[in-house]
């Protein structure tokens, strides 16, 4: 994580006039991995465009309430999260895409792999959507429990059964589709 | 290496191939967020600032509607708190508080995940959020503790929220996010934003109610870090938050 050059670059923000400099810095340094993360989070990409621009437009209004630069990634982190939680929560105006439509298979993949891809991506988006925040945040972005749980604004023991309960239903989903060779 | 261990790395990998980097549409678009901020004093451009507001496409219309939802709240006492909020025209608010109200009544901290009760729920410090997502999900109100700082010359109209002294500003962020509303005003040195978003299509009648859920705020002492707190009631079940 690159917090230091970020703290130095929002440090203008200090300075009159460099606010939006200081944002479009920040825009640059961390909106592909943000938009990867709504990506994953969301399951389509016209929805994960809309939550990274929203995130970002509540960064922007809400500058004054980072009160350490060097910790934007996790301030940012919480504001894109909540925005694609909000999202979810409102799942059935949308369908969910199957993104394993959209990785190519090659051919040196082993058959496993293959497998996985074609079965991963329908479990997930059939998670209670806390359950997907979670297992993304964990699984995707490496979070600890407790940087969920404080990201989250819940209990850790609260994320430990949505991350059990959503791991656990992945797995009867892949068992499911095909209990020889599903995950385990 | 275990079924678990295998499973998870497995798991992991096929999360990370997704991944891909921003558009390129995206980026341009998020970079000129700075300039699309347009803050309006509603004293000053209410016109030019509504007429942009595709909420607000049917104004007059929504703001009948608005104003019988907020006028029968009143009139059957849910809405507890006389508090001058919201655009400086309303009807909403009336005077300072009086003795605290909770006495006898039970404060909820701020709503949670799970379905929650109408009452009185209480914010403490943190910085949060909730929307009226067993509803239609389109309001949001959030609460932030920002640095204390001086209100006075900052733009936008004065009023009076949660019994203080503050500032409201109506912030056209073009199309993209249609409505959002901001109360500013200091406490204990402490400087607290309510910010009411709404998305584009918002009834009238969920409009009104989280005025009236701003309008319901006040502040009274309390031990925590801020040494006071924001009380307000939920009138509906409608509320979460994360």
């Amino acid at each position: 994580m690159e917090t230091s050059n970020v703290g130095a670059v929002a440090q203008q923000d200090g300075v009159e006039g460099t606010r939006a400099d200081a944002f479009r810095n920040l825009v640059d340094r961390h909106l592909d991995a943000s938009y990867g993360l709504a990506y994953v989070i969301l399951g389509q990409r016209a929805e994960a465009e809309d939550a990274t621009h929203d995130a970002f437009v509540t960064a922007w209004r809400n500058w004054a309430s980072l009160r350490d630069p060097r910790l934007f990634q996790h301030w940012f982190d919480r504001i894109l999260v909540n925005t694609c939680r909000n999202r979810l929560r409102h799942a059935a105006r949308w369908v969910t895409q199957d993104l394993s439509s959209d990785l190519q298979i090659h051919a040196s993949d082993d058959y496993r792999v293959t497998h996985d891809r074609a079965l991963v991506w329908p479990a997930l988006a059939r998670l209670a959507p806390d359950q997907r925040v979670v297992v993304v945040l964990r699984f995707y972005r490496d979070w600890s429990i407790d940087q969920i749980a404080a990201g989250l604004a819940v209990p850790a023991g609260t994320v430990k059964s949505r991350l059990h309960r959503g791991l656990r239903e992945l797995r009867a989903e892949l068992d499911a589709h095909d209990p020889k060779d599903a995950l385990r | 290496m275990t079924d678990n261990n295998d499973f998870e790395l497995r798991l992991r990998a096929r999360l990370r191939e997704a991944a891909e980097p921003a558009p390129t549409h995206l980026r341009a678009r998020i970079i000129r967020i700075p300039e699309e901020e347009v803050p309006i004093s509603l004293g000053r451009q209410l016109p030019t600032a509504w007429r942009s507001l595709a909420v607000l496409r049917f104004a007059p219309l929504a703001l009948a509607a608005a104003a019988v939802v907020v006028i029968a709240l009143v009139g059957i006492g849910l809405v507890v708190r006389p508090t001058n909020v919201g655009p400086p025209a309303s009807s909403i608010g009336r005077s300072a508080p009086a003795a605290s109200p909770t006495e006898g009544e039970p404060v909820s901290v701020w709503p949670g995940y799970p379905q929650n009760e109408p009452g009185l729920y209480s914010w403490d410090g943190d910085r949060d959020w909730m929307h009226n997502g067993y509803g239609s999900g389109d309001v949001e109100i959030t609460v932030t503790a920002l640095r204390a700082g001086d209100l006075t010359g900052a733009e936008g109209t004065p009023v009076t929220v949660a019994g203080h002294a503050g500032i409201y500003q109506l912030i056209d962020w073009g199309r993209v996010v249609p409505l959002t509303e901001k109360w500013l005003f200091e406490v204990e040195q402490t400087l607290i934003s309510i910010e009411l978003t709404a998305k584009s299509g918002t009834s009238p009648s969920d409009l009104a109610e989280a005025h009236a859920i701003i309008a319901s705020m006040w502040t009274e002492p309390h031990d925590n870090d801020l040494g006071f707190r924001l009380v307000f009631r939920l009138v509906t079940d409608d509320w979460d938050s994360g």
